[in-house]
């Protein structure tokens, strides 16, 4: 919820508050991973196609996203590594 | 009357009665309609019901009261002497992007029960094992189309599995249907040995004859 948080520049109380808006309507999904929750979009959405559709062209409209979204680490970090 | 001896499907029936008494429309899904068809299954603790549009949270609440069940701040509604709690998924009643115009309905003395079809149950809980690569889902997918034998139509299953397949399958990277349908036919496979009604490249061969096979034995 941070990472998303970060990306949008929104407050973690809004980005919580937002996801549960939308998970509760079923637009997206968590699954937990430790205390980590994974956000997807619901492969079950009766309108997912049209979503998906609909978040690329936001998303093609705000380059500004791109840099903090790809500036988040997926790659492993061995343990006691410095940061 | 709900009592800790209330099975899932004694919860659904009840709790759709005093719905559709409200004049409320209410459609059992998931895997509590799986667990209708096919009670061995175990899919949920809970009874997932879609409403039909625009039913104001108010009125739900109010039929709901009048069997015992109340609200949870978690946004569902539980019962003090059942375990089964309720719950009203987000609508329209769908699999996938196909939206349902039909459902089941299906009486116990006075009480009613709007339920997915047989083989939209069976669809429905294909469609989470595709989704989520869901072992127990696939298994309660199986276990419904045994359940409903004659009523299950192979053929029209497997075209729409191939065809949702080739629709999401390669955009979205999920587990392919088509691998969920070999896995699929495998395990009804190993169902009918382990029952003995062993049939002979039965994987080649439609559902329907399994069941004549079974007639027969």
């Amino acid at each position: 919820m941070s990472e998303i948080a970060r990306i949008y520049g929104k407050t973690v109380t809004l980005t919580q508050r937002t996801v549960r808006g939308l998970e509760r309507d079923g637009l997206i999904v968590a699954i937990t991973h430790g205390r980590t929750r994974l956000l997807q979009l619901n492969p079950r959405w009766y309108g997912l196609a049209a979503l998906r559709k609909l978040l690329q062209t936001m998303a093609s409209a705000q380059p500004e996203l791109y840099a903090p979204a790809e500036s988040v680490r997926a790659r492993p970090r061995r343990s006691g590594k410095p940061m | 009357m709900i009592s800790a001896e209330s099975t899932l499907d004694d919860v659904a029936f009840a709790v759709c009665t005093a719905l559709d008494r409200a004049r409320i429309e209410a459609v059992l899904t998931g895997g509590s309609a799986a667990v209708h068809y096919a009670p061995s299954v175990m899919q949920s603790y809970d009874a997932d019901f879609i409403l039909e549009f625009g039913v104001p949270g108010s009125a739900v609440a109010a039929a709901l009261a009048t069997i015992g069940f109340s609200p949870h701040k978690n946004g569902f509604f539980a019962h003090p002497s059942s375990r089964f709690t309720v719950e009203f998924p987000a609508g329209p009643l769908a699999i996938g992007s196909e939206i349902l115009r039909s459902f089941s309905t299906e009486r116990r003395g006075d009480e009613v029960l709007h339920v997915l079809s047989p083989t939209d149950a069976v669809r429905d809980r294909f469609m989470a094992f595709y989704a989520w690569g869901d072992i127990s889902a696939l298994t309660a997918s199986l276990a419904v189309a045994w359940a409903i034998g004659d009523a299950f139509q192979l053929e029209v299953f497997e075209r729409w599995a191939t065809r949702s397949s080739h629709e999401e399958h390669d955009r979205n990277g999920y587990r392919s249907a088509a691998e969920g349908l070999i896995e699929f036919r495998r395990r009804l496979c190993e169902h009918l040995e382990s029952h003995k009604f062993i049939c002979e490249d039965f994987c080649e061969q439609p559902l329907r004859h399994a069941v004549e096979v079974r007639s027969s034995s």
